[in-house]
Formats: C-alpha cells, sequence, structure tokens
C-alpha cells in the first residue's frame, strides 16, 4: 500500500538567509498534500503534468480557505513535484551506501532501482509517492551519525510548535503543543516544572476543560 | 484501567465528572445520557427534547436543539428551560450563562450570552471573522484571528463584564483561566503567556520557536524566539545565556568576530505584526547600534537582509507594490549605501522567494542573483560597487574573500521536465571559473571555516574538499540552526541544544 504523504518538514523552507519567509506548519503543508493526492488521484493518474496542475489548483484553494499559509504553498508543489504521481510504473527509489549515507530518487520502475545499487550498499523501491516522504529533501542525512549526537540543552523554549491545550488549577499550567509535547509550569516561580512528551493530560482540579466555540 | 465499555462511543461528547463519566452522542443516542460510574455502575437518562448539543463547560448542564429551539437540562436531565433563538451556532454554556457564537455571520460575527434565569439576551459583542470563543471557569475568552487581541468575558457577576487585553505575539489560538481569574493563552509559534506577563511586562512562560539562530566562529551564539526575544550566548566561556535583546525578529545574523548582531523584524507574522524593522547590536553589551525601521503597512517593504563576515557591510532587500512588485537590493556600510541595485519582477514573482544578497566575509565582494534556483539564472559580481563579472547559477555563499559557491539548475527529464540542481561551481571573485564542487544543494549555508560549511536547514555540516558528511545532526522539521565554534546551536524537541560537531 502507497504511504500518503507522511509529515514532511525539511522542504518547508523555500528561501536561503534573505529570504524569510519560511513555511512553518508542515501539518498544514501535509494536510493540503494529503487532499491534493486524493482530489488529483495520485495513483491514478497518469500525466504528471496535469496532476501538477490539480495540485496547484488545491493548494490554491487551500490558501484562500485559510488552511493553508501563502508561504507554504510552494512547499506543497515542490513535493508533489517530486512525486510518482501521474508516472505510472515509476518508484521513489532509495540508495544507502556502505558508509550509511542514503540518497533517493526517482526511478522509471522498480526493477531499474534494484539494479543499481551503490558498492556494499544497497537499493531499494519505497513505498512513499514523493522524495520529500522517502528522504526529506531527497538526501537523507547520515542516520547512524545523527542517532549519537550527544546535545547539551542551552535554553528550554517550552514549546516550539503551536499550542493546542492550556488547563490551569491551583497556580499550575498544563501546556500541550501539537507534537503532543506538554509542559507542567509553576505559576508562582515562573518556572517548568515537569514535561514530556506524547501526552495527551488533563489536570487535576483545572475548571473544565476549555471549551472551543466556532 | 478502571472501567472500560465496548460501544459506539467514537463520536460521543463525554464530560469527565468526580465519580463518573457521562457520555452524550454515544450508544444511548442523541436524546439521552449514559452515565457511568468509576465503580462500574451504568445508568441511561430518560430520554429528553431536542438532540444533544454540548455540555456546559462546568458539566451542570447540557444543552439540545431542534432547530433554533434550544433547552437546558441539569446534570440529571431534568429540562430547565426552552427557548427559541435567532441560531444556535457555537451554542454552549457554563454556570447561569448559555451563549452562540455566530463564527460565520457576517459582518459582525456576533457573541450572545443569554440568562439561564431568563433565557433573553443579557449581552451581545461582535467580532472579526475568524475569532475564536473560549468559555472556561466563569469567563469567556475570544481570540481574535491574527491580532494578539484578547477580550475576556467575565460571567461570575450579575451582568458580564468585559476586559480587553492585548498580548505582545500574534496568531492566538489556545486560552484557559482559572477561578480566580487568571488566565492564560498559547499561540501557534509555541508561546505561552499568562495574565501576570501581559499586565507586568514579565516574559512569557514558553518563549515558542527559535525563528533564527546565529552563530560566530568565536562561539558567540544568538537565537531569536517566538517570544520576542534573541537570546544571547557565548558559548566560548559558558553555556548559560549571557542577556537577552527584546526585539521581535525572525532573522538574526552574526558577524565573524560576534560583535555585531543584525536582526530584522518579525516577517512571518507580517500580516498582524507591524514592525520589521533592521536592527543593528553591538554585543556584547546588545546596545543598539544602528536602525532602519520598516513596518508591515509602510512602504518599501522589508523583505531581508544579509551581513558581511566583518560586520561592517550589510545588504538590506525591500520591496514596492505599484500594479506589481519592484524590489531593491541595496548595500550598505557605516560611510552609507554603496550599490543599489533593482529587481524588476516578473510575471508570477513570490515575493517569499526573493534573489538573495551574498557578501563576502570582508564585505568587498558582492554576488547578486537575478533569479531564484532555475536553470536560467545568473549571477552578478561585483567588487564594491564595481561589476567585475557574472557567472551562470544561483550564488549560494562566499567561502572566503575569493571563492563564491554557486549552485546550477537545468530541466530534468523530456516527458515532465522538472528543475533540478545538476552540480555546484566555484569562482573566483573576479568570476573565473576555479573548480566544480562536491557539495550538494544548500538553500542556507554558513561558512564555518576553508574547508567545513553548515547546512543551516539540513542540519549537516560539509567537508568543502570532498563534500562528505563530517557532522549531521536531527532532523530540524523546517526550523534552522547555526554553527558556533565548537558547536552547532538548534532549536529541537522544544530546546534550543548545543552539539560538538
Amino acid at each position: 500500500m502507497r504511504l500518503l504523504a507522511p509529515l514532511v518538514a525539511s522542504l518547508l523552507l523555500s528561501g536561503g538567509p534573505a529570504q524569510a519567509k519560511p513555511c512553518h506548519n508542515a501539518a498544514a503543508v501535509t494536510e493540503t498534500r494529503r487532499a491534493a493526492e486524493a482530489q488529483c488521484g495520485c495513483v491514478a493518474a497518469t500525466l504528471h503534468g496535469s496532476y501538477m496542475s490539480c495540485v496547484s489548483h488545491v493548494a490554491h484553494d487551500a490558501v484562500v480557505s485559510g488552511a493553508l499559509r501563502r508561504r507554504c504553498k510552494a512547499a506543497v508543489r515542490s513535493c508533489e513535484q517530486r512525486s510518482i504521481c501521474g508516472r505510472p510504473g515509476y518508484v521513489t527509489c532509495c540508495r544507502t551506501t556502505a558508509k550509511g549515507m542514503t540518497r533517493c530518487a526517482i526511478k522509471r520502475s522498480a526493477r531499474a532501482c534494484l539494479a543499481d545499487p551503490p558498492k556494499g550498499g544497497q537499493a531499494y523501491a519505497t513505498t512513499f509517492l514523493s522524495l520529500c516522504d522517502a528522504c526529506p529533501g531527497g538526501r537523507c542525512t547520515n542516520t547512524t551519525t545523527s542517532s549519537t549526537t550527544t546535545t547539551i540543552t542551552l535554553f528550554d523554549l517550552g514549546h516550539t510548535a503551536d499550542i493546542t491545550s492550556l488547563q490551569e488549577s491551583d497556580a499550575r499550567l498544563l501546556s500541550q503543543d501539537r507534537t503532543a509535547h506538554w509542559v507542567l509550569w509553576d505559576l508562582t516561580a515562573r518556572r517548568a516544572v515537569l514535561e514530556g512528551d506524547n501526552g495527551q493530560g488533563a489536570l487535576a482540579g483545572a475548571s473544565g476543560r476549555p471549551s472551543l466555540a466556532t | 484501567m478502571i472501567v472500560t465499555r465496548p460501544g459506539a462511543y467514537d463520536t460521543a461528547r463525554v464530560f469527565a465528572a468526580p465519580d463518573e463519566v457521562r457520555v452524550a452522542l454515544g450508544p444511548a443516542g442523541s436524546q439521552a445520557i449514559e452515565r457511568i460510574g468509576t465503580d462500574g455502575s451504568r445508568s441511561v437518562t430518560s430520554q429528553f427534547s431536542g438532540d444533544f448539543a454540548s455540555w456546559f463547560t462546568d458539566g451542570q448542564h447540557f444543552l439540545t436543539t431542534l432547530g433554533t429551539t434550544v433547552w437546558v437540562y441539569d446534570d440529571a436531565a431534568t429540562e430547565t428551560g426552552i427557548w427559541n433563538l435567532p441560531g444556535v451556532d457555537g451554542l454552549t454554556g457554563q454556570g447561569t450563562y448559555f451563549w452562540t457564537y455566530a463564527s460565520g455571520s457576517y459582518p459582525s460575527f456576533p457573541l450572545t450570552i443569554y440568562s439561564l434565569a431568563g433565557g433573553v439576551p443579557v449581552a451581545t459583542y461582535n467580532n472579526d471573522v475568524g475569532a475564536n470563543a473560549f468559555g472556561v471557569g466563569s469567563v469567556i475568552g475570544v481570540l481574535e484571528y491574527g491580532t494578539g487581541a484578547l477580550r475576556l468575558i467575565d460571567l461570575s457577576t450579575s451582568t458580564p463584564t468585559v476586559t480587553n487585553y492585548q498580548v505582545p505575539v500574534a496568531y492566538l489560538q489556545a486560552f484557559t483561566a482559572d477561578t480566580s481569574g487568571h488566565w492564560a493563552v498559547g499561540n501557534e509559534h509555541g508561546v505561552v503567556y499568562d495574565s501576570d506577563a501581559v499586565t507586568s511586562g514579565l516574559p512569557p512562560l514558553a518563549l515558542g520557536e527559535a525563528f533564527s539562530v546565529a552563530g560566530a566562529p568565536t562561539g558567540r551564539a544568538a537565537a531569536a524566539t517566538a517570544g520576542g526575544s534573541i537570546l544571547l550566548f557565548d558559548l566560548a566561556s559558558s553555556l548559560e545565556s549571557t542577556g537577552t535583546i527584546a526585539f521581535a525578529s525572525s532573522h538574526i545574523e552574526l558577524s565573524s568576530d560576534g560583535t555585531v548582531l543584525a536582526a530584522g523584524g518579525n516577517l512571518l507574522d507580517a500580516q498582524y505584526w507591524q514592525d520589521s524593522s533592521l536592527h543593528l547590536y553591538t554585543l556584547p553589551t546588545g546596545a543598539l547600534s544602528a536602525s532602519f525601521p520598516y513596518s508591515f503597512s509602510g512602504s518599501p517593504h522589508f523583505f531581508g537582509f544579509s551581513l558581511s563576515g566583518s560586520g561592517a557591510r550589510f545588504g538590506r532587500i525591500t520591496g514596492t507594490f505599484a500594479g506589481g512588485w519592484s524590489f531593491t537590493r541595496e548595500i550598505d556600510d557605516a560611510s552609507g549605501t554603496i550599490l543599489t541595485d533593482t529587481l524588476p519582477a516578473p510575471n508570477g514573482f513570490d515575493a517569499s522567494n526573493i534573489p538573495a544578497i551574498l557578501l563576502a566575509p570582508a564585505g568587498g565582494g558582492i554576488a547578486l542573483p537575478d533569479q531564484t534556483r532555475v536553470p536560467a539564472a545568473t549571477t552578478r559580481i561585483y567588487s564594491d560597487a564595481t561589476l567585475v563579472s557574472a557567472v551562470a547559477g544561483y550564488a549560494v555563499g562566499w567561502l572566503d574573500d575569493n571563492l563564491l559557491l554557486v549552485d546550477t539548475y537545468a530541466l530534468v527529464g523530456t516527458r515532465f521536465p522538472v528543475v533540478a540542481f545538476v552540480g555546484s561551481r566555484l569562482y573566483d571573485a573576479a568570476g573565473n571559473f576555479v573548480a566544480t564542487s562536491p557539495l550538494p544543494e544548500i538553500e542556507s549555508l554558513q561558512v564555518v571555516s576553508a574547508s567545513r560549511v553548515y547546512d543551516r536547514l539540513r542540519n549537516v555540516v560539509y567537508d568543502t574538499q570532498g563534500g562528505s558528511i563530517v557532522w549531521s545532526g536531527p532532523d530540524l522539521s523546517g526550523s534552522q540552526g547555526a554553527v558556533a565554534v565548537p558547536y552547532v546551536v538548534f532549536p529541537t524537541d522544544g530546546r534550543l541544544v548545543a552539539a560538538r560537531y
């Protein structure tokens, strides 16, 4: 089964340092891509150009409706441009070298992909539709090195994604963000006392979870 | 596990009371409430009129509707009132009030509050499009879309009272309050402000995203946060922050010696953040040494800047809209403007992707690409104000004062040609071809040394000679890092961290 648009992050910046208009909403990009792949018939499409035309319309509509920031439109187009949608038989193909570096590209067929493994490494056809998902940016970093990176915390920013929930009781505030990262704040000392990930919590004694009426 | 029940609860609306959960729109249907005790007991209320609409936020009542007829029931499903309202959009309540929020009713988008006693409107508040209303405790918090404005409606009094606050960040989207009236808001960049901070000028609880990180070979580093503070570090001497600068910026750069910090105003929230000025600061004091004021509603608009490694020269990109955009790239130093370049926008020009200004470390070499990353892109090379050459491709950065890295692109494929990176080349300051480069396409480059460059987006340090990766950190999900020798500084998992490379 093809995987439809998993989270894409590394392609969300469209410019260099002087083009300070990055897209910081990976979720919206993913949602728009998912909508485009469904509405434009990614798997069934036979012409990539027509497919991309449809994607542009979907992205435009998403911007108009407010679901997608204008500056994120390019990220949607970029990922779908580098997809196999509308290219029957093509596959996203990744090659991992003997040193663990992986790079991905679109190949005409799974056979063409498997026929060209790097020396001492391997080539494999992925189940992803886009290079954005097969390997962010089309060039994967060396995961072995990444996994052993030792970091020192310079500053606790609290959250680095949009806040989705706040609950408050007895000088304690529980904040949670889109990535499921949560922080329990001591409002008297004005500092974090506890934090974690993958949480969906409730603060005991909070006067009801806030209701959102829109 | 205390208790579990099988059934069609996927669309249920549940209120969690101290010793039971009250389930609406569950297996009992839309006209009865199922009560499941923590002791495993289960009961279902008698059928009520209308279809379940919402729980009061305190759980003491719930609302049902049929058309625009509204019933109010207490937690035992005993009817306490029935009224016909003008509309039932956003119907909910708490305490002795219930309200509707017609978020789709142009142009006033009214929030109308009714008393449980009489079922008549006791207050109506008009809103702008896109506002969110949160009922919690004894208040309703209304967050205006984008602006940072909070309207706090206090329902603890006989007549609702309103207090307006201006939170100093844009795009608020979460709200809560406690019974004492203390409140907190969060925005789409992870910033969390509480009422104490807003009313007393304290920093926010959570500073949120690091919009931009800058570093210098001397170990000095800085991070511009969504909370409006620029955090300063001198990693050569300490891992603790050495201070902050109060300026909301989305792009910062440091000079090579770390004594000049350039900060452009927050362009990420530009529609709702007026100040897009460019500030230059002297470090370590943090004193403002120069300022170029710009605002979102003014003209020209500010689109970006570059700082030379020496810190003595900087480039500004501004744009003017007159039926279409035209852009100006201007390079300045202490003596004033040394070079001005105008860039007319072709059809379909995307203002978020304007060709950059690339300044050599000493500032004398200036590279100005004429287009974005397309096959036809060329880069003009200047020595101060003198045009000395032009090369094919899109300049990425100066590896030193006499070595310019240029990326090249081509249309690849015959059936469905796409623009693809085809390689990078090195030119000297006179525009002479030096060599091909083994480096991959780099969209945001920081030169670490003659033999090392850092890709801010991929969080990777490359060897410039062989193109190999000599260090890589975790994926930054669209954020950027910077090298402050001997560390790479980047945001990850809610923290700003440093890793030796």
